[in-house]
């Protein structure tokens, strides 16, 4: 049965809810609504849920927002990528959500915490399901500037307050650069389609670099693409740990959505391979050896965050490659593009589960640092050992998720050492550098979680249970991504085909 | 008299036999926690049931058809239809006149040395450990028996491995103490070895040989294409010769040779006599090293077969021959001057197994095999009965006197009369004193199948072996009864020292089993002249039908067992009588030089295991050693050192470029869309 439901409905549920609990929040002043508050985002979350589970069938739909058509109109477009990030961006909002409750207890504010998370939500959802750039640049805007405010959130500490306006001040040059590029575009083309504007640029010639160049450059910094990091390593840090979960599990993911859903539909016919490669391999290689001058544990996993970033983008530029400089192997593109995707759920579902778990370390511990944090999994098992799978996952061991999707990003590439095409054979010694470093220093932090003595004291336990709910859900989710792989893989290659598809 | 149907119901003693003692394992290990006595009976129970089912198979000998052979589907390779040369293997029991003999020689001596075990083992802690082991000894024993193939066999064959292993250190904890020494340990000087090194040789030392047996049993499967003894002996006659069989038989002995400790690879059973008396019994005694003799006998059709059709392969018979009696000769002047009571049987076992080996080699090299095979045989079966009676008199000697050691014994004979009964029959059967035990029977069966091969110098060989048999025999016998009590041995017997209590004879439970085993020695003695005949004509009728020699089945002619019974009962009196007046009687003798050198030379077990060490155990921890040193501690501590620094380095001038202020921030995203731009103008471009 497939019911035909507006792109848009899966918005509406985290916008309502932000309305109605800053509408309500005059009203209940008192500290006991609380637990209403979550109630309503978690219900308004699971609503928006449900209805992108119901919409999975009538992929992909498309709806035309008000009375002009295209060119000029706004459009939503619910594509099967754009319904699988979705369906991430709500699971994993969820479940920060969920462990927000008793995180959050001691802060004020929580009506204005729980409506920004939504808006970012719904923000996010926006730029998933935008069909043109205008309405992406709008939605772009409300998750950035949620974002913010979520950063800072904890407003009478330095700390996120620097952090937040570093974040504002380098996010809104990114987004201003890629408004002028949108503007650019617009300019050429006539369009603001995304569909449209592959057309209408293939005659445009060397003009159309510059807007390539700055949607690159606006959206790679909130992709956390170097030399654009550096906000980064600031805000996820500074933010309350679901907060970061968020902003390091899914935001920085909307940046290279939307470097990949412009550049491989509206840009097709431009060569952008090469700098993407460059990108993602300086990405890679700067984020990972940042991550070894970290004592704080959550600076430690945003720095492996913009190495992550650098893995999605490479995989993107290198599936780019092998589409245009080896068309005969196009397959391989697809399975290094579905690498990319897959890496984004593997990313999204281990860093959430890393900074929740470290949360609930932080919120128990009272502390940051790496050193003091050392067998802090002796004292909770099940928040460590749930790190603990993160870790491995992301360190790419097998048989966890991150190790089939750094294979997929590898496996094409070496199965196309033989071409002898330079920038491929450059990305493949990059990834697999980057990928032992990585597993270097994740399994390195995995021993000094669980093996070391514990450096705490006694009285550190186990947080509340909804608490540890989450973040055992997502460890289950890490593992059980293995078992889902016969069915994974084939959606994750029809992705990557219609995402590369228009070429 | 079938009264069976050849179903797997009909048959299910068979398969029964060895299920049982692995529930009771299982049980044993449920009912560790609960009750000490439980476990213990349940223990010596399940061996028990396995012995009665057995006694129900060897009804089935006079009236079956044999081989009766049951299989089920097991592994069926991809390519076993045809594609690849592997053939499938089936799970299958074999139930024909040998492994029914076999089972109920491993089930009735097991279910005595159980019942020996309660009473011997009562006093140690975690015993729940010992009787696991020893049910799944005798479960994986019985497994081995009844397999129909070479691959099922396998896994028994692995799982007494890692059974003995575990029992031979048994006193895992190695304790140093001169208590413990005296009794755990084995050996002196820089030979002397703690019971968990021991275990370990004995598991690498019998798992070297193993691996050549799979290599050898891989390369006859793919040389006949099936895994079963009966399918392969089936084959092997059509078809001419294949030029793996070779080989693949001489592979296959080295699984035998490593099991059945025979040179080279011997050592590790005299050192295994670490573990508790029951084990060394059970074990390494009665029935695990005998795996070796009954796999040599399993392959027999098939390689007798094979040599009728090339005769190359006579060489791999009349190399187990040569290795028996080469063993047979080694171990026992070893045995002749040993100061360990334990450590003498044992060499004794290895002795004994070398002419059942020798047996099973002169079989094969001539037409009336049904001698020597049944003699095999039959010395497997008497020597099983009075080597375990032996070693469970020993043991209850080693209680009573707190040492290993035969000078801590002696003038033990009016205080322990039964056990010195217990000895003495086993012994005189041991030596092969004639007619009344049954070790002279089957002695002399093996000796009379040496003779009519026409093999002298063999002959020569375990003619020697018999004068040295007795010689150790009866010094040990002198010992450990005659003479005056030594000190530490009398304190003990005269109820001076703290184990007072355990002087005399042991408690019924442990004395019982000894002395049914000696009974059962002299019976087999008793009636041995038609025990030879029966047999001779059921393993030579049985074996005949597999190999097709059908003929009439006589025993060599008189003159020949005359002159055997002869010539063996010379050697006997030659080995005999100077123990007898040195040990018994007290005679002093003058020592002579070049006859202490002969002794050292053997008490230093002709430097094989010093060897053995210097060339395989040492090097390996040299190696080790250096690798240790110079490869981790130098060569990859300093490349990890070297990796460690210049990452560090590199981490720290690329720390200085973050320095997280925001003007320089912004100055290096808009550097960067520059150089993006320079990028996608300057590559792409062009």
């Amino acid at each position: 049965m497939v019911i035909d439901l507006p792109v848009y409905l899966p918005l509406l549920p985290p916008l309502a809810g932000a309305v109605i609990l800053t509408a309500t929040s005059s009203l209940y002043r008192r500290r006991s609504y609380g637990a209403v508050r979550w109630l309503v985002s978690l219900a308004s979350l699971l609503a928006s849920l449900t209805f992108l589970v119901l919409m999975v069938p009538s992929v992909p739909a498309s709806y035309q927002l008000g009375v002009y058509g295209p060119p000029a109109g706004s459009c939503l477009r619910l594509d099967a990528l754009s319904a699988f990030l979705c369906l991430t961006a709500v699971a994993v909002t969820s479940l920060s959500v969920a462990f927000s409750y008793r995180y959050m207890e001691h802060d004020r504010g929580k009506n204005r915490y729980y409506s920004l998370m939504l808006l970012l939500t719904a923000g996010l959802l926006g730029v998933f399901v935008s069909g043109d750039l205008f309405t992406l640049f709008v939605f772009w805007e409300l998750m950035c500037i949620s974002s913010y405010a979520l950063v800072a959130f904890r407003k009478h500490e330095w700390e996120p307050l620097e952090a937040g306006f570093k974040y504002l001040v380098m996010s809104t040059v990114g987004s201003l650069v890629a408004l002028y590029g949108i503007s650019l575009i617009y300019g050429i083309a006539g369009t603001l389609e995304i569909s449209g504007i592959a057309e209408a640029l293939s005659g445009a010639g060397i003009v159309g670099y510059f807007p390539l160049a700055m949607i690159v450059t606006g959206f790679g910094v909130t992709a956390a693409i170097v030399p654009f990091h550096t906000w980064l390593p600031d805000a996820h840090p500074a933010a309350p740990s679901p907060v970061s979960a968020v902003l390091s599990g899914l935001v920085i993911k909307g940046g290279i959505y939307a470097i990949f859903r412009v550049l491989f539909t509206g840009f097709a016919s431009y060569g952008f391979a090469v700098p993407l490669i460059i990108l993602g391999a300086a990405t890679m290689t700067i984020g990972n050896l940042m991550v070894f001058a970290q004592q704080d544990i959550k600076r430690f996993f945003a720095y492996s965050s913009v190495a992550n970033m650098g893995l999605i983008l490479m995989a993107g530029g290198a599936a780019s490659r092998i589409a245009g400089a080896h068309p005969a192997d196009a397959g391989l593109a697809y399975i290094a593009m579905a690498g990319a995707i897959f890496h984004i759920l593997n990313h999204a579902l281990g860093k959430s589960l890393l900074f929740l778990s470290s949360g609930s370390m932080i919120h128990s511990a009272g502390t940051r640092s790496i050193q003091s944090l050392e067998g802090i999994a002796r004292r909770m098992p099940w928040s460590g050992g749930a790190m603990a799978i993160g870790l491995l996952s992301l360190a790419g061991i097998p048989p966890l998720g991150g190790f089939w999707s750094k294979l997929m990003v590898l496996a094409p590439l070496a199965a196309l050492l033989p071409a002898g095409d330079p920038a491929l054979a450059a990305a493949f010694a990059v990834v697999l550098a980057n990928s032992l470093i990585a597993a270097g220093y994740y399994t390195w932090l995995a021993q000094r979680i669980a093996f070391k003595p514990a450096a705490v004291p006694e009285s550190v336990g186990e947080p509340p249970a909804s608490m540890v709910v989450p973040v055992v859900i997502l460890s289950i989710m890490c593992i059980g991504v293995t078992f889902a792989l016969p069915w994974l893989i084939p959606v994750f290659e029809a992705i990557s085909r219609s995402l590369m598809g228009v070429r | 008299m079938a009264v069976f149907s050849g179903d797997w119901i009909g048959l299910a003693p068979a398969w029964l036999c060895w299920l049982v003692p692995f529930a009771g394992a299982l049980i044993v290990l449920a009912l560790g926690k609960i009750s000490r006595k439980a476990m213990e009976s349940i223990g010596a129970a399940s061996v028990a049931a396995s012995a009665a089912l057995a006694l129900v198979m060897a009804t089935w000998i006079p009236g079956a058809d044999f081989p009766i052979r049951l299989t089920a589907p097991w592994v069926e390779l991809a390519g076993s239809s045809g594609d690849l040369p592997f053939p499938a293997i089936a799970f299958g029991i074999l139930v024909d006149p040998v492994s029914i003999i076999l089972a109920n020689v491993v089930a009735a001596v097991g279910a005595l040395i159980m019942v020996y075990s309660i009473r011997y083992m009562g006093e140690e802690p975690s015993t729940t450990r010992f009787w696991f082991l020893m049910d799944a000894f005798v479960g994986s024993m019985l497994f081995l028996v009844m397999s129909d193939n070479l691959v099922q066999m396998l896994f028994g064959w692995e799982g007494v491995g890692l059974c003995s292993y575990a029992l031979i250190g048994y006193w895992y904890r190695d304790s140093k103490d001169p208590k413990s020494w005296l009794t755990t340990w084995v050996g002196e000087g820089n030979e002397s070895y703690p019971p968990s090194h021991a275990g370990m040789k004995a598991f690498l030392m019998t798992r070297f040989g193993d691996v050549l047996m799979i290599a050898g049993v891989i390369l006859l499967a793919l040389s006949t294409g099936s895994f079963s003894f009966l399918e392969i002996a089936g084959r092997v006659g059509s078809g001419g010769s294949h030029p793996l069989l070779l080989p693949a038989s001489v592979l296959i002995l080295f699984g035998a040779i490593g099991k059945s400790a025979q040179l080279p690879l011997m050592e590790w059973l005299p050192d295994a006599m670490t573990g508790p008396a029951p084990v060394s019994a059970l074990i390494h005694a009665a029935t695990m090293v005998k795996a070796g003799v009954y796999l040599v006998a399993r392959v027999f059709p098939i390689f007798y077969i094979a040599a009728a059709a090339d005769p190359g392969l006579i060489r791999f018979f009349e190399i187990a021959a040569w290795v028996g009696a080469a063993t047979a000769f080694v171990s026992a002047t070893q045995a002749a001057v040993s100061t360990e009571l334990k450590k003498v049987l044992a060499y004794s076992t290895v002795s004994q197994i070398g002419y059942m080996m020798l047996a099973m080699g002169v079989a094969g090299t001539m037409a009336e095999f049904y001698i020597g095979y049944a003699g095999g045989i039959f010395h497997l079966m008497s020597h099983a009965v009075f080597k375990a009676a032996l070693f469970l008199a020993a043991g209850a000697v080693i209680h009573a006197t707190g040492s290993r050691f035969m000078h801590h014994m002696g003038g033990l004979r009016k205080r322990m009369p039964l056990t010195f009964l217990g000895v003495l029959i086993p012994s005189l059967s041991l030596m092969g004193v004639p007619i009344l035990f049954s070790g002279f029977w089957s002695k002399d069966m093996i000796l009379e199948a040496v003779l009519e091969s026409g093999n002298l110098p063999l002959l020569a060989v375990s003619l020697a072996t018999v004068s040295i048999t007795c010689f150790y025999t009866v010094r040990m016998v002198g010992k450990v009864f005659f003479g005056s009590p030594s000190a530490p041995a009398a304190a003990a017997v005269n109820g001076g020292g703290a184990d007072g209590h355990h002087a005399g004879d042991p408690s019924p439970l442990m004395s019982l089993p000894v002395l049914a085993l000696s009974a059962a020695t002299i019976a087999m003695g008793a009636l041995g002249v038609y025990e030879r005949e029966w047999l001779a004509r059921l393993l030579g009728g049985y074996i005949g039908s597999l190999v097709g020699v059908h003929g009439e089945i006589h025993l060599g002619d008189p003159a020949a067992q005359i002159m055997v019974s002869g010539a063996s009962l010379a050697f006997i009196v030659i080995g005999a009588v100077p123990a007898y007046l040195i040990y018994v009687r007290g005679m002093r003798i003058p020592t002579w030089r070049p006859l202490r050198s002969i002794g050292s030379f053997f008490a230093n077990r002709w430097y094989i295991n010093r060897a053995y060490y210097a060339l395989f155990v040492y090097p390996v921890f040299r190696l080790g050693g250096w690798i240790a040193d110079r490869v981790e501690e130098g060569a990859l501590r300093s490349a990890e050192r070297s990796a460690q620094s210049s990452l560090l380095w590199i981490v720290g001038r690329l720390k200085k470029t973050h320095t997280g202020g925001l003007n320089e921030n912004l100055i290096a995203a808009l550097a960067g869309m520059i150089l993006l731009v320079a990028m996608l103008l300057l590559v792409v471009v062009p």
